[in-house]
């Protein structure tokens, strides 16, 4: 799903539109979920038609990939010189999937309890995030070898316990959480003991 | 419905469980390990956290509707997690002292504890109630049993 073109007549109304219809729809799912929301009731909450609604998103389900999409992922740190893995380049990847779940904290929070209801668009949702976030990581460990698939796995694994946890401890008040240095350095630490530390490069 | 899949009467379950409530209550059990949490050496302890991990593998069902609660903020499903890693914290404990593990417990079972509970949460979430068969996978016990290593720092794996 992309962006209207940018050279489209009405681009910038429509883009205000669209934004407008991605927000309504956003407030529904969190309020009803995915399979108590229809097209309809967004449309009626933009005062728009449903024929205008439809325009935009053909499907509640491309409304969905929409506000996946452009949920913000910024930030992420790249490994374009595939340098090696450094305790202080594990503490950037946890810090950074940290900031970038408490930015997208209502959907991500959506999704999931929506996923645990076996809702099918979801768990397709999920698995394709996770699957930007392995491949985001991979980058970041093969210079660890052979094995670099199986400690991408463990460093997901661990940061999904924490995160999780936090989620479940902390409610509402998550985004704070996770953007607390303090608790940022506890979950980073911890991720730096579980990686097998005599491989990681010396930190600076 | 729950009653069509057990295979009794409407008032059979009612008289044992009057509310939803008091079924679900009836859900917080203890898991009951297939081996004893205690091992004599370290190539042991991995193998019996890994049998301790199995319980839950087995009842991911379980651990699906407690996630889904505990998200939601339910009391006694949080007080479930606590009451259920203050007891992994004992046994762990034991298990890493009877096997001579050198490192500090708690730092060590926070590590186990954390990483466990998130293959185990990924896996509900990601496959629904197929998660405990998708678990039992030879490629899942073995990627479970590699992060208990990573764990107790008896992994040497990154070719540096």
């Amino acid at each position: 799903m992309g962006r209207e073109p940018a050279g489209s007549p009405a681009a910038g109304r429509g883009d205000e539109t669209r934004s407008r219809i991605l927000a309504a729809a956003m407030e529904s799912f969190a309020r009803h979920g995915f399979d108590g929301t229809s097209v309809r009731s967004i449309a009626r909450k933009c005062g728009l038609s449903d024929a205008a609604v439809f325009y935009y998103f053909p499907t509640k389900r491309h409304l969905l990939e929409a506000l996946w999409e452009e949920a913000p992922s910024g930030g992420f740190p790249a490994n374009g010189e595939a340098s090696p893995l450094t305790a202080d380049r594990l503490r950037e990847l946890v810090v950074a999937t940290m900031r970038i779940s408490a930015r997208n904290f209502t959907f991500l929070r959506l999704v999931a309890r929506e996923a645990l209801r076996s809702d099918a668009t979801a768990v397709a949702l999920r698995n394709a995030s996770r699957a930007r976030w392995r491949a985001a990581l991979f980058e970041h460990f093969r210079s660890c070898g052979p094995r670099a698939g199986e400690l991408v796995d463990v460093f997901m694994a661990a940061v999904t316990g924490y995160l999780l946890r936090l989620e479940i401890e902390h409610g509402d008040a998550y985004p704070e959480a996770v953007l607390d240095p303090s608790v940022q350095q506890r979950v980073a630490e911890a991720v730096q003991r579980l990686i097998p530390a005599r491989h990681l490069h010396a930190a600076t | 419905m729950i009653a069509n899949r057990a295979g009794v009467s409407d008032p059979a379950v009612h008289y044992y469980f009057p509310t939803k409530y008091d079924l679900f209550r009836a859900l917080l059990v203890e898991p009951e390990y297939a081996v004893p949490p205690v091992a004599h050496s370290l190539e042991e302890a991995v193998e019996v956290l890994g049998t301790m991990f199995d319980w839950w593998a087995e009842n991911a069902a379980l651990a699906r509707v407690m996630l889904a609660q505990q998200l939601r903020g339910d009391a006694d499903a949080i007080a479930y997690l606590h009451d259920g890693e203050e007891r992994y914290r004992g046994e762990v404990a034991r298990i890493l002292a009877g096997a001579g593990h050198p490192g500090d417990p708690a730092a060590v079972t926070d590590l186990l504890f954390h990483t466990l509970s998130g293959m185990l949460w990924d896996a509900v979430l990601a496959y629904g109630n197929a998660a405990a068969d998708i678990l039992a996978q030879p490629v899942f016990r073995e990627r479970v049993r590699f992060a208990i290593r990573c764990a107790l720092g008896l992994e040497a794996c990154c070719g540096a």
